[in-house]
């Protein structure tokens, strides 16, 4: 990072270029563009459209009419003009007739072209495209299935053009990707272009953060640099196509980004959005959700072309178009069965049971040698009545019913031996014995529908708490990061105001420092005034020996004197100070003597301090110096350590809400297995249920006909029986 | 990494000016035609809150990437705005686009093209008007945008943190401010803790100094105070300030000392990202 160069300079702001262009007859030389009429803000200001490396003002020329968009740079784009003119040279061998649609716009780069200040800088001069971006497009026209799925495959095919000449963009997004009014797209912003000519050169940018692989780096720039950002904007509009409220649901209306952000791909298992589109009951647009999910943690040159994936889909559409609805059914989502469900259903059709055949008869056939006896019996006994009531033999003994009633109970017992009857009941029984094994289908319809509500409704709940839930852990993780930063200014704070203090300190050390030399000094010349060598006045040989005695013997040993009031005598002593603090009484040394000491004393310490040294050793000075650089190093040592601490802490955080999401996600997985299973076992009771409500509507009514085959077996067909045969 | 978090309309971030109003800021200031330091600030706000609007404007006009709050400190503390917006604080961007207090006329000399200069008058909009009067409040300015920036961190737990721009001559006349811009530096989103940077216009001389990384080269206690108050740049203004040909390095604080501060603007990562320079 060293000084400015000429390479690098300074360029105006947007709201510099704004100004300039106020007067386009003095900022722009070039034919068209002087004198340009700007489109206006409301407030009569040139009207800007700005990017993070340019502003782009819409220009009307006054010569031919046409309108233009001129790019004006506010940041230095190493090698620019190189770029320019390779991307335009590029562009221009492409074959309109070739290209799946006029994606590509004129641009025309005009170095030194507009006057900022007293400086000029380059414009890129451009085709004004009457078109509007993806996503304002998407906000009107996501309800149109159809056009939407047009538009994904338009995309597809615009990535396949680049692809095919080795042109990457670079940053592929909602704003760059333009809907013209015939629905098809134009590709504008051609800044941060790969052509081949440039390889080798290195990226001017890193593309928007919500298209763009967590693994895209400062020095990837090559032809494979927008795969991560085609495959993520091929799922949106795929995904919109097959359901058109993922836009509401997903997007948020000022959102920049189509259906998924950055986030969803730094840490996919977290992400609600993803996991919407991974379950996503329409397997194209969850198979694409999942090799986005894997593409993230790719490296970006392993990336596969989105073309390579189509070509699979594309041969399945033709088979639709063009041939049998054999091959049609058999394609995915036009009917046929999801291969998980045939399983199921097919063992569903074998289970249907046949109709329960009602084989009891309803009338007697073929008569035996009893019903034969039966039948004469009754012309017998009639006989016998007619006899008896002729022959007056009546009455006592017999009545007349007598034999009647005894051809009766003969003909009952004959009816009761034969087997039609038996058939009957054992059919009827065996129908009443498996109607009862059968649920009630009503019954069991109402618990299968309550148990459904109920699921349901916790259903509901779980799927509800799971982003609450995921959200908490988010929201503390946020405050968790929140407490780490606080933490972090705070100790940074605190070792700054340290650090500051460090030259304070620096002083105090130095003053201390020298004051503990001179006194040492001063304390070394009193030292070696001896009171015995150079008396001070008033003290002779005697009283200096008794001071000696005392331990008095240099200027240094004592501090000075006390006067002492004796209040018996009202007399006036003197005490001697030592340099230690205790008092002594010298004999001899009255307050007269004292003073003479002490004034002795003072004149020596005066003359040291006159002495005294001024300075510190540089030694001493270097010692201290030292001192307080360990102490400067050791803080600024901890001031980086605050930050690497406070790195780590966050470090931890991510951990832990990383750990939690996983621990979520796993929860729901298993969840939404257990659900999945729950459901299946719903619908296979349903399945039993509709099989048993048939199949009891069926016994039912063959119980029905039974019952009434077994009321035709009555006595009176039996006798009509007996002598027709019928 | 902090201050990575994206700036969009569903996570704005804002921005509060505070604006030095008081007495001293009457005070001519160098160049070749002395002006007052009132005017210098009113100017750069002007111009701050131009730019802000150019840099937020799409296709469908601004959008609110920031909300932004210019405060003034002088006789009063409170919002400096304006025309249509007067007393408000916070104010999405859109609407201080749309709402300026008036346009003024310019005499501007630019180039003829042709070598020589040509006076010609230039719009320029207006969305407050230069104060001086009144004691240097610092304290209190920096306390009333603490309460902004805590009402912030808390709506917009995630987001980038908000920016804090103290514009003024430096000297405080409420007590030292160090605390008061510790404090506003100690509330922080999950991205980061808030920033404040500084502009001190000042007529104590030495050498215009934009984004320095040591207080060495600084003329006086006050611009050693804004310099020590002021937040170390995050790593990706850094790399900008650097593209722009500045010596930076890792103590480069967001100080300015007597020169453009308009250029912070572009420090804003909107959008397509910029590769960072090594």
């Amino acid at each position: 990072m060293g000084p400015a160069t000429g390479s690098q300079r300074r360029f105006p702001s947007g709201a510099e270029y704004a100004e300039a262009l106020q007067h386009t007859q003095l900022c722009f030389h070039h034919p068209e563009l002087r004198g340009a009429r700007p489109e206006l803000t409301g407030l009569g200001l040139p009207r800007p459209i700005s990017g993070a490396f340019a502003s782009v003002f819409s220009l009307t020329s006054p010569s031919s009419g046409r309108r233009y968009a001129v790019k004006c740079f506010t940041r230095h784009v190493p090698d620019q003009e190189r770029r320019y003119e390779a991307i335009s040279s590029r562009l221009a061998l492409l074959d309109p007739a070739e290209l799946s649609q006029p994606w590509n716009l004129g641009f025309e780069y005009l170095p030194d072209a507009i006057s900022v200040g007293r400086e000029r800088y380059p414009v890129l001069k451009m085709e004004w495209a009457e078109a509007v971006t993806l996503s304002s497009w998407l906000d009107d026209n996501h309800a149109d299935r159809i056009a939407v799925d047009r538009l994904a495959d338009r995309f597809e095919e615009l990535t396949r053009d680049l692809a095919d000449h080795q042109i990457a963009h670079g940053d592929l997004q909602h704003g760059n990707l333009l809907v013209a009014s015939d629905d098809t797209l134009r590709l504008v912003d051609y800044d941060g272009m790969y052509v081949p000519a440039l390889a080798g050169l290195g990226g001017t940018e890193r593309g928007h953060r919500n298209y763009q692989s967590p693994l895209r780096g400062n020095d990837d720039f090559g032809v494979d640099l927008d795969r991560f950002s085609t495959w993520v904007i091929f799922l949106s509009l795929k995904a919109i196509a097959s359901e058109p409220a993922l836009w509401s649901r997903l997007h948020e209306p000022s959102g920049e980004f189509l259906l998924l952000t950055e986030d969803d791909f730094t840490s996919p298992a977290g992400s609600a959005r993803l996991q919407t589109l991974l379950t996503h009951p329409d397997r194209m647009v969850s198979g694409l959700a999942d090799q986005v999910r894997t593409l993230a943690c790719q490296p970006l040159d392993m990336l596969p072309p989105l073309t390579l994936a189509v070509p699979r889909q594309r041969a399945t559409a033709t088979v639709i178009t063009d041939t049998t609805a054999h091959s049609a059914a058999a394609a995915p989502g036009t009917g046929g069965l999801p291969s998980w469900m045939t399983g199921h259903v097919a063992s569903a059709a074998s289970q249907t049971q046949p109709a329960p055949s009602v084989a009891s008869p309803d009338r007697f056939q073929f008569r035996t040698p009893l019903d034969a006896a039966v039948a004469v019996v009754w012309p017998v006994m009639l006989a016998v009545t007619v006899l008896a009531l002729a022959m007056g033999l009546s009455t006592a003994l017999f009545g007349p019913a007598v034999p009647m009633l005894a051809a009766a109970a003969f003909s009952v017992f004959g009816r009761a031996r034969r087997t039609e009857r038996a058939q009957t009941r054992a059919v009827l029984s065996g129908l009443t014995a498996e109607l009862d094994q059968l649920d009630d289908p009503v019954k069991a319809e109402r618990k299968l529908r309550k148990d459904r509500a109920k699921f349901d409704a916790a259903e509901t709940k779980r799927t509800a708490d799971h982003p609450r839930e995921q959200s908490k852990l988010t929201a503390s993780y946020h405050g968790e990061l929140q407490q780490i930063e606080k933490r972090r200014i705070r100790k940074r704070q605190e070792l700054d105001k340290k650090i500051a203090g460090l030259s304070a300190e620096r002083g105090k050390a130095l003053r201390t420092a020298l004051t503990t030399r001179q006194s040492a000094y001063v304390r070394d010349r009193l030292g070696r005034q001896l009171i015995a060598q150079n008396p001070p006045y008033g003290i002779g040989p005697k009283l200096a020996a008794r001071l000696a005695a005392a331990g008095v013997r240099t200027a240094a040993d004592f501090t000075g004197y006390r006067t002492v009031h004796n209040a018996h005598y009202n007399s006036v002593g003197a005490q001697l100070v030592l340099s230690n603090g205790r008092r002594i009484d010298v004999q001899g040394i009255g307050e007269t003597k004292a003073i003479a000491l002490d004034a002795w004393r003072r004149q020596l310490v005066a003359a040291a301090e006159a002495r005294q040294p001024t300075a510190l050793t540089a030694q001493e000075r270097q010692s201290i110096d030292q001192g307080i650089e360990v102490r400067r190093t050791r803080l600024t040592a901890e001031l980086l350590s605050v930050d690497a601490a406070a790195e780590a802490s966050r470090t931890k955080a991510q951990k832990e809400l990383e750990d939690g999401q996983a621990r979520l996600t796993r929860e729901n997985t298993l969840a939404g297995e257990r659900a999945r299973q729950q459901r299946q076992e719903f619908s296979r009771r349903a399945v039993t249920l509709q099989q048993n409500s048939a199949r009891h509507a069926a016994l039912s009514s063959a119980a029905e006909t039974a019952e009434a085959h077994r009321r035709r077996l009555s006595l009176l067909r039996y006798l009509r029986f007996l002598y027709t045969g019928r | 990494m902090p201050y990575t978090a994206e700036i969009s309309r569903s996570n704005p971030t804002s921005i509060i000016f505070l604006v030095d109003q008081s007495t001293s800021m009457s005070d001519p200031i160098g160049g070749e035609v002395p002006q007052q330091k009132a005017d210098v600030v009113a100017d750069a706000i002007n111009r701050l809150l131009t730019e802000l609007s150019v840099k937020c404007a799409k296709e469908e006009g601004v959008r609110d990437y920031f909300h932004v709050a210019v405060i003034g400190y002088g006789a009063t503390v409170g919002s400096a705005l304006a025309g249509p917006l007067e007393g408000r604080d916070l104010v999405p961007l859109s609407e201080v686009a749309d709402n300026p207090a008036r346009i003024d006329e310019r005499s501007k000399k630019v180039s003829d093209g042709a070598g020589g200069l040509v006076e010609t008058a230039v719009n320029f909009p207006l969305w407050m008007d230069p104060v001086a009067h009144g004691g240097t409040p610092m304290n209190r300015a920096l306390q009333y945008a603490e309460g902004l920036v805590a009402g912030w961190t808390e709506r917009y737990p995630a987001g980038f943190p908000p920016i804090v721009i103290n514009l003024t001559d430096g000297e405080s006349t409420d007590g030292d401010p160090t605390a008061a811009a510790d404090a506003v530096t100690s509330h922080a989103t999950a991205d980061g803790a808030a920033l404040l940077f500084n502009l001190h216009v000042s007529a104590a001389g030495g050498t215009p100094t934009a984004f320095p990384d040591s207080a060495d080269t600084l003329p006086d206690s006050y611009a050693r105070t804004l310099f020590g108050m002021s937040s170390p740049l995050p790593s990706h203004m850094r790399s900008y300030a650097a593209s722009q040909g500045q010596r930076v390095s890792e103590t480069t604080r967001g100080f300015v000392y007597n020169a453009d501060i308009t250029t912070v603007v572009q420090f804003l990562d909107i959008g397509t990202r910029a590769t960072e320079l090594r």
